[in-house]
C-alpha cells in the first residue's frame, strides 16, 4: 500500500474471475467528496437515459402495437420509471452524504453525450431510445461485481470491461483518480472511505441539512449521521441497484436482464415489433464543448422550441433542487413549498413535455425520425447566495414558463397535443401560486 | 324546501400518480386504459353515456331515490328516477398534489343537473371556477366501511373481486380474440397483484356546496307543485368513494336541496301541499295501471 497525496492504493484481487486490477482507497474528506460527487452525477445521469428510453416507448394502438404488444410497452415503461425514481432517491441520498461531512449538494453533471473512458470511465452516457443495445447498456450499468457480464448487442462487438479512470475533484490535495468496473464498486470504495477516516471529524454536517422527508411512497432517503448510518444509505442504494449475491430479484439490474429477455422474445415473435419510436440519439439543441460523441442536432423549428423550453423547465428543477439541498435557511412550511414544487414539476411538467417531444419531428420535411428531451444545461446553473434572490429568480422563471405554454399553441409553431402544453402552463402557474402563497404568508415577499 | 336524494354508480378513468394527470394510457399509476379501450379521459360520469364498462363491473347511473317536500317524504314523487348528472366535463382536480391532496381534490367545475322526461334543473357552483378552488374541495377522506356496504349491497371488496376473478379467468379460457384476452390478462393480473388495490373501497370523500351559478329550470309539466326558487341559492351535500380500481367505478350519494318559492299565505300553503300528496297520489296510482 503506498500514500499518495492523501489517499492510498490497495491491490486487491477482484472475485471470481475478474482479473487482478487497482482500486483507490480514500482516506480524505477531499477523496470521499470527490467519489459522492462522482456518484452524484452517476445518478443523475443513469436517472435521465433511463427517463429517456422509457419514454420513447409506444404506447398507441396507431403505432402498430399489437394489443398483447401494447400491454408488454406499458410494462416495460412503468417498471423503468420506476427504476428512474429509484434513482432520484439515490441522488437524494448522495447529497445527504455530501452534507453529512460538510459538503455541497451536486446537481451539475457533464452534457450528454459522453463515451466511454472520456468522463465516466467503463460506461457510455448517452441518450437513446429503447432498445437492446440501450437496456444492455442499463444492465451493464447495474452489473453486481461477480456476476457475468451481459451478452453484448448482436451488432457490437464483444464489450469486454475495459479499465477506465475518472479523474475527481480539482481541489487539492489532488485525490486520485477513481477506478471501478461497477457502479457498486464506486459504492463500496465510498463505504471504505467513510470507514478510513476517523468518524468525528468527518461528521460536520447538521443532521438539520439532511433531506429525509417522504417525497412520496416510492421514495426513500436516508439520514446520514454516523458511519453506521452512511453505511446503511450506501447498503440501501447498492442493494436496490444490485440485489444481493443470490438475490437480486427486484433489483434494477434483475429488472433490466428481465425486460431484455423480454424484448427479445418478442422480437423473435414478431421480428418487426419495434417497441420504441424512432426518437434520434442524444439529442440537442446546440453543440455542447463538453459533450464526447455523436449528438443529434435538431432542426425542426417546432421542436427546437419545445426542447429549448422543456431544457429551461429542467433546468428551474434543477436550480429547486439545488436550493432544498443547501439549507439556506427556508423555513419548514417553504422547504415544503419547495419541495412539493420539485415533485409536482417532475411529473407534471417535465414528463408530459419530455413526451410530447418524443412525438415531434427532429428535422424539416419528414416525420420520422423524431426528437426527444435533450436535458441540456445551457451554462453551468448556479444558486443566488441570497435566499430572496433565489426566490425572486424561481418565481420569474414559474412565471415565464407558464406564459410560454399559454402562448405555444396558438403561436406560428405548431405543436401537437396543445391541450398538454395548456396544461403544463396552468400547471407551472399554479406551481407558482403555491409557494407564492407561504411567501406572503411568511412575509419574504 | 324540496330535497332530492341520489345515489348510484360513478365512472372515473383517470390515471393517477405518479403519472401525469393528462396521461391518456396509464403507464406507472396503477389506473390503465387497457388494449382496445379509449384513452383516459378523468371525466366523472353519473350516467352511461361515455362511460367504458369492463365486464362484470357495476352500470353506470345515478337516480333520484327519495323526495322530501318541507320535512315529509313524498312517497313515489314524480321525480323519483330523475337522472342526476355532473355537466361540462368535471374531474377530481388533484394534478398530483398541485391543487389538493390525495383524497380530498376538488370537482372543478361542480355543475349538477336532474332530468326526467322533460322536467330539468341544473346549476353549478359558480359561473366561473378558480385555483385554489377551496369551496370544491373534499372535506377528508373518511373511512366509512359501514356506510358503503350498505349503500352497495356489498360489504367487502376483496370476496367481489374473489367472484370477478373467476368470471375472467373463465373468460380468459373461452375467448380467441387476442385484444379481449391482453385486457382480461392485465385485468387479473391487476387484480392479484399486491398489494391489493382494494383498500380506498370503504373510503368516501364528502363535499358539501352551496350553487350560486346561473340556474337552469324547466318544469312545462308542473311536476312540482311549487316552483324551485331560483334566487336563492341550493346546496348539495354528496359524498363519493366505493373506489373499484378495475371497474374504474365507484358509489356516490347525496342530496340536493331546494328551495321553493314561498307561498303567500297560510291558504296557498295549505292548497300547495294538497297538490304535492295529490300528485304522489296519481303517480302512485299510474304505477299500479
Amino acid at each position: 500500500m503506498s500514500k499518495l497525496s492523501g489517499v492510498s492504493s490497495l491491490i486487491r484481487l477482484a472475485a471470481g474471475t475478474e482479473k487482478s486490477r487497482v482500486t483507490k482507497m480514500i482516506d480524505s474528506r477531499e477523496g470521499l467528496i470527490a467519489a459522492l460527487t462522482e456518484a452524484a452525477e452517476l445518478e443523475h445521469g443513469l436517472l435521465l437515459q433511463y427517463l429517456f428510453a422509457a419514454l420513447s416507448l409506444k404506447k398507441f394502438e396507431h403505432e402498430r402495437l399489437s394489443a398483447a404488444q401494447q400491454e408488454q410497452t406499458r410494462a416495460w415503461e412503468g417498471s423503468i420509471l420506476a427504476i428512474a425514481r429509484q434513482e432520484m432517491a439515490h441522488l437524494g441520498t448522495v447529497c445527504n452524504l455530501l452534507s453529512s461531512i460538510g459538503a455541497a449538494p451536486r446537481f451539475g453533471r457533464p452534457s450528454f453525450p459522453q463515451e466511454r473512458m472520456s468522463y465516466y470511465g467503463p460506461f457510455d452516457f448517452e441518450l437513446k431510445r429503447f432498445s437492446d443495445e440501450s437496456l444492455y447498456r442499463f444492465v451493464r450499468a447495474e452489473l453486481p461485481q461477480g456476476e457475468p457480464p451481459p451478452p453484448p448487442p448482436g451488432h457490437y462487438l464483444p464489450a469486454g470491461h475495459p479499465q477506465k479512470q475518472l479523474l475527481a475533484s480539482m481541489v487539492k490535495p489532488v485525490p486520485e483518480p477513481l477506478e471501478y468496473d461497477y457502479v457498486g464498486q464506486l459504492y463500496g470504495q465510498i463505504r471504505d472511505g467513510f470507514a478510513k477516516i476517523p468518524e468525528p471529524n468527518l461528521f460536520i454536517g447538521p443532521k438539520f441539512a439532511q433531506d429525509t422527508d417522504d417525497w412520496s411512497r416510492r421514495m426513500k432517503l436516508f439520514l446520514v449521521v454516523d458511519r453506521g448510518t452512511a453505511d446503511k444509505a450506501i447498503d440501501s442504494i447498492v442493494l436496490e441497484g444490485e440485489g444481493a449475491p443470490g438475490a437480486r430479484a427486484g433489483s434494477h439490474y434483475a429488472t433490466f436482464l428481465k425486460i431484455r429477455k423480454e424484448l427479445s422474445d418478442a422480437q423473435q415473435t414478431d421480428h418487426n415489433f419495434d417497441p420504441a419510436r424512432d426518437v434520434v440519439p442524444n439529442p440537442q439543441t446546440r453543440p455542447h464543448r463538453d459533450s464526447h460523441g455523436k449528438g443529434s442536432l435538431l432542426t425542426n423549428k417546432s421542436t427546437v422550441r419545445v426542447a429549448e423550453f422543456f431544457n429551461s423547465i429542467y433546468e428551474t428543477t434543477i436550480l429547486m433542487l439545488m436550493q432544498f439541498y443547501s439549507y439556506g435557511g427556508e423555513s419548514p412550511a417553504q422547504r415544503k413549498a419547495l419541495q412539493g414544487a420539485i415533485r409536482e414539476t417532475m411529473s407534471m411538467a417535465i414528463r408530459p413535455l419530455a413526451e410530447v417531444l418524443t412525438t415531434m419531428p427532429a428535422g424539416e420535411g419528414s416525420t420520422i425520425p423524431v426528437g426527444g428531451p435533450s436535458f441540456e444545461f445551457y451554462y453551468d446553473v448556479r444558486l443566488s447566495t441570497q435566499a430572496q434572490n433565489r426566490w425572486v429568480i424561481l418565481l420569474e422563471r414559474l412565471k415565464d414558463a407558464a406564459d410560454f405554454c399559454k402562448q405555444l399553441p396558438s403561436s406560428e409553431f405548431g405543436v401537437p397535443e396543445p391541450s398538454r402544453f395548456s396544461m403544463t402552463g396552468q400547471n407551472l402557474g399554479w406551481i407558482r401560486e403555491n409557494i407564492l402563497t407561504v411567501l406572503k404568508q411568511e412575509f419574504v415577499l | 324546501m324540496l330535497w332530492l336524494k341520489f345515489s348510484g354508480y360513478f365512472q372515473c378513468r383517470l390515471a393517477t400518480d405518479p403519472d401525469p394527470t393528462d396521461e391518456r394510457r396509464g403507464v406507472s399509476g396503477y389506473v390503465h386504459a387497457l388494449a382496445g379501450e379509449p384513452d383516459l379521459d378523468r371525466v366523472i360520469r353519473l350516467q352511461p353515456n361515455g362511460t367504458v364498462i369492463r365486464s362484470h363491473c357495476p352500470e353506470i347511473g345515478v337516480k333520484v331515490r327519495c323526495v322530501y317536500v318541507d320535512g315529509g317524504r313524498a312517497i313515489e314523487h314524480a321525480l323519483v328516477g330523475a337522472d342526476v348528472a355532473l355537466l361540462d366535463e368535471p374531474k377530481f382536480e388533484g394534478r398530483n398534489w398541485i391543487v389538493a391532496e390525495d383524497g380530498v381534490e376538488p370537482i372543478v367545475p361542480f355543475h349538477i343537473r336532474v332530468t326526467k322526461n322533460r322536467f330539468s334543473l341544473q346549476r353549478s357552483h359558480a359561473d366561473a371556477e378558480e385555483f385554489p378552488f377551496t369551496e370544491l374541495r373534499a372535506q377528508g377522506l373518511i373511512f366509512s366501511p359501514g356506510e358503503i356496504g350498505e349503500s352497495t349491497g356489498i360489504w367487502d371488496l376483496d370476496t367481489e373481486w374473489d367472484k370477478r376473478l373467476a368470471l375472467l379467468r373463465d373468460d380468459l379460457a373461452k375467448t380467441g380474440d387476442e385484444t379481449e384476452k391482453a385486457r382480461l390478462q392485465r385485468r387479473i393480473e391487476f387484480m392479484t397483484g399486491m398489494p391489493r388495490r382494494t383498500m380506498y373501497y370503504p373510503a368516501k370523500m364528502p363535499y358539501n356546496l352551496s350553487l350560486k351559478g346561473t340556474p337552469i329550470y324547466q318544469d312545462p309539466d308542473h311536476v312540482l307543485a311549487t316552483a324551485v326558487d331560483v334566487q336563492q341559492p341550493w346546496s348539495t351535500e354528496c359524498w363519493f368513494g366505493a373506489w373499484d380500481p378495475d371497474g374504474l367505478s365507484g358509489f356516490m350519494k347525496g342530496y340536493l336541496g331546494l328551495p321553493l318559492v314561498k307561498p303567500s299565505s297560510e291558504g296557498e300553503r295549505e292548497r300547495t301541499r294538497a297538490r304535492e300528496i295529490a300528485q304522489s297520489m296519481e303517480h302512485r296510482e299510474l304505477r299500479r295501471l
